[in-house]
């Protein structure tokens, strides 16, 4: 755009006058045409001088003159430093803008054409600002951050510290410092160089990268995830173990997430892996360059709208309604599993007592004992034992996983939800019942192993000679349920003490049922066990009755998952029972006479059925 | 010589980001607790010298 400017003066001047604003346009070529363009004389000079050569006195004087004679286009401004600011705009002169401040929102706000009253006013606007909560910084001692092992020689060096002794001066007493400047503790360079962790943990930061994660990889993963996690801004998407930057994640759109859910509950109609659905709705190539950064991206978005039930190797996906079919049983109410099984989570979990998880793990395969209670529910208790050949959770908090169970013996394969322990609740697996009401009788000897895939293991049980035995089962009532006996043939081997026969078992039939929220409190039980199967120690107004402890245990696992580290808890808690014969393992409790016993009718006792 | 604290999460976060965007693909977390030890390391290094 040219720009024809009235300059005045001596042809000389008028020719500085063009030259000094084009050279000063050029510098403002993105400015608005209003807008001040600012340029001090002493660059100027020095540009024409450099540009047209000349001596630089004279050539100030020359352009002085001109932006005398042209003071219309050019203010001068002068500086604390003594030099000029010549100051001009692309339309000639500058005219700094005046703002029309008449119709503002404040004065509209605070002088209204027709104001309200002034009482109203407090409901329109008020001059509080609201409380904005602040969050208290949480002290921590000194004492935890520089890692509590403080040895003789820090101490002194804390010592020398307090007393302002920096190494390059003479220490003196207490006294003669007197009147000295307030102590500013320096840093030292040895703690300088460490860094503690939120977890209480000081890492020295000298130390190679390597021999740090080595010694403390665990910890600062755990604490950085912690960062990744409070980070409000959400920068850092994370995956199982994988992150990335959230702004490079892709996005799927709702279409896209209604068709994955569409073919994981309708076409396919079980869990799908992320490859498949990557392949087949998302119509991604395994063999595509960026397959990995499109496979986190699914996986680390699904997370909002589908279930996780994947494991390490196997990212599978669910949605709530299909997690819900897998291994579901209507009589198992989450709450109560969670709450019959949480005493593994809160140290009384001894699978690991003979063999430890390494060991099992390295095996990859586990025994374990059916008992009547799991048999009945079609569960088995996630026990440390158990977890060890099971896979691993991949996400955080993940709350549960579906797991393949082959049955080589038998040739098929069931679906398994593993239900990973959380906050109150214990973890359990869930699904079992059809196999086990079909081939197994409680008192079966299971093994559990590993295979080659991440989601896949085999169940086998120890087979035997053909038996028919009656056996203890549920009658299920419309009001109430019961124990009762049944014929079952049966070609697998046993554990005679857990197989719940009428010799074993058959005074249940007088002990109250307990439905599965009634089976959480030990107590109950114990009570209504000693009281059903005790031998009778006490008088009339003292009852007192006597079990051994390995029989009471072998009952309770009838109703609800037991070790029998909980149980000896129990017992010892429980303050009416007390082991009276350590050599035999016997027990004496004493029922409260408010506790039903034996003929009470408020248990719904059978006696007709008594051996 | 008063020094700046070097927090773990908060100091050289916004370097973290960086490295974790100039490697452009997913990584594994105890990468990124690697590349942050390291930042840890250099800003501490700096201080050491001011």
């Amino acid at each position: 755009m040219t720009i024809q400017l009235p300059f005045v003066g001596t042809p000389a001047e008028r020719a500085w006058a063009e030259q000094i604003h084009n050279a000063m346009r050029l510098q403002a070529r993105f400015y608005a045409k209003e807008a001040p363009i600012r340029q001090s004389l002493k660059n100027i000079v020095s540009y024409f001088v450099a540009r047209n050569g000349g001596d630089e006195l004279s050539v100030t004087q020359e352009i002085r003159n001109a932006l005398n004679a042209n003071y219309d286009i050019f203010a001068l401004e002068i500086t604390d430093d003594d030099d000029v600011i010549i100051i001009t705009s692309t339309q000639g002169k500058y005219v700094p803008l005046a703002f029309d401040r008449s119709h503002s929102l404040t004065n509209r706000l605070y002088e209204p054409e027709n104001p309200l009253p002034v009482d109203d006013m407090s409901v329109v606007l008020t001059t509080n600002r609201p409380t904005v909560p602040v969050i208290e910084p949480v002290y921590i001692s000194d004492y935890w951050l520089n890692g509590a092992t403080s040895t003789e020689g820090d101490q002194l060096d804390d010592a020398i510290v307090d007393h302002g002794y920096t190494g390059s001066e003479t220490l003196v007493p207490d006294d003669v410092i007197v009147g000295a400047q307030p102590k500013v503790k320096p840093i030292n360079p040895r703690d300088a160089m460490r860094i503690n962790l939120p977890q209480g943990i000081s890492i020295d930061l000298a130390q190679p990268t390597a021999s740090i994660m080595q010694q403390h990889g665990d910890a600062i993963i755990s604490a950085l995830r912690g960062v990744i996690e409070k980070d409000t801004l959400k920068r850092i998407a994370v995956f199982g173990n994988q992150v990335a930057l959230e702004r490079d994640v892709r996005t799927f759109s709702k279409n896209e997430i209604r068709q994955i859910t569409d073919y994981i509950e309708s076409e396919v109609g079980e869990p799908v892996t992320d490859s498949n659905i990557l392949q087949n709705i998302i119509n991604v190539n395994t063999r595509s360059v960026d397959f990995e950064r499109q496979r986190f991206a699914l996986n680390f978005r699904l997370l909002k709208d589908l279930e996780f039930v994947g494991v390490n190797g196997a990212n599978l996906w669910a949605t709530r309604k299909l997690l819900d079919k897998i291994g579901a049983n209507k009589r198992i109410k989450t709450a109560d599993m969670g709450a019959i099984v949480i005493h593994l989570e809160e140290g009384f979990d001894d699978s690991v007592n003979v063999m430890s998880a390494e060991s099992i793990h390295a095996k990859g395969s586990v025994t374990h004992t059916l008992t009547y209670f799991e048999w009945e529910y079609g569960i088995l208790p996630l026990t440390k034992a158990l977890a060890a050949v099971l896979p691993e959770p991949v996400i955080n908090r993940q709350s549960a996983a579906v797991v393949t169970f082959e049955v080589p013996q038998h040739n098929f394969s069931f679906g398994i939800n593993v239900r990973f322990p959380a906050g109150a609740r214990g973890g359990w697996l869930q699904g079992f019942d059809e196999f086990f009401h079909s081939i197994l009788v409680p008192g079966a000897m299971l093994t559990i192993s590993r295979t080659n895939q991440p989601n896949v293991v085999t169940i086998t049980y120890a087979e035997g000679d053909e038996r028919i035995e009656s056996l203890l089962t549920i009658e299920e009532g419309k009001k109430k349920s019961k124990f009762t006996f049944e014929e079952r043939q049966f070609t697998c081997m046993v554990d005679e003490d857990l197989l719940p026969t009428i010799s074993n078992v058959g005074r249940i039939r007088r002990v109250k049922f307990f439905e599965l929220n009634e089976r959480k409190n030990m107590n109950t039980l114990i009570d209504a066990l000693f009281a059903g199967f005790g031998e009778k120690a006490g008088t009339k107004q003292d009852p007192l009755y006597q079990v051994e402890f390995e029989q009471l245990y072998n009952l309770l696992t009838i109703y609800r998952s037991v070790t029998r580290n909980y149980l000896l808890h129990s017992l010892q808690e429980h303050p009416d029972c007390r082991l009276v014969n350590s050599a035999a393992g016997l027990w004496e409790c004493k029922v409260d006479v408010a506790t039903p016993e034996r003929g009470n009718t408020s248990f719904g006792y059978d006696d007709e059925d008594e051996e | 010589m008063e020094g700046k604290q070097i927090s773990f999460g908060t100091t050289g976060f916004e370097e973290l980001l960086e490295k974790l965007r100039d490697a452009g693909e997913p990584q594994d977390i105890a990468w990124l607790a690697e590349r942050y030890i390291e930042i840890l390391r250099a800003q501490a290094q700096t201080e050491d010298q001011e």
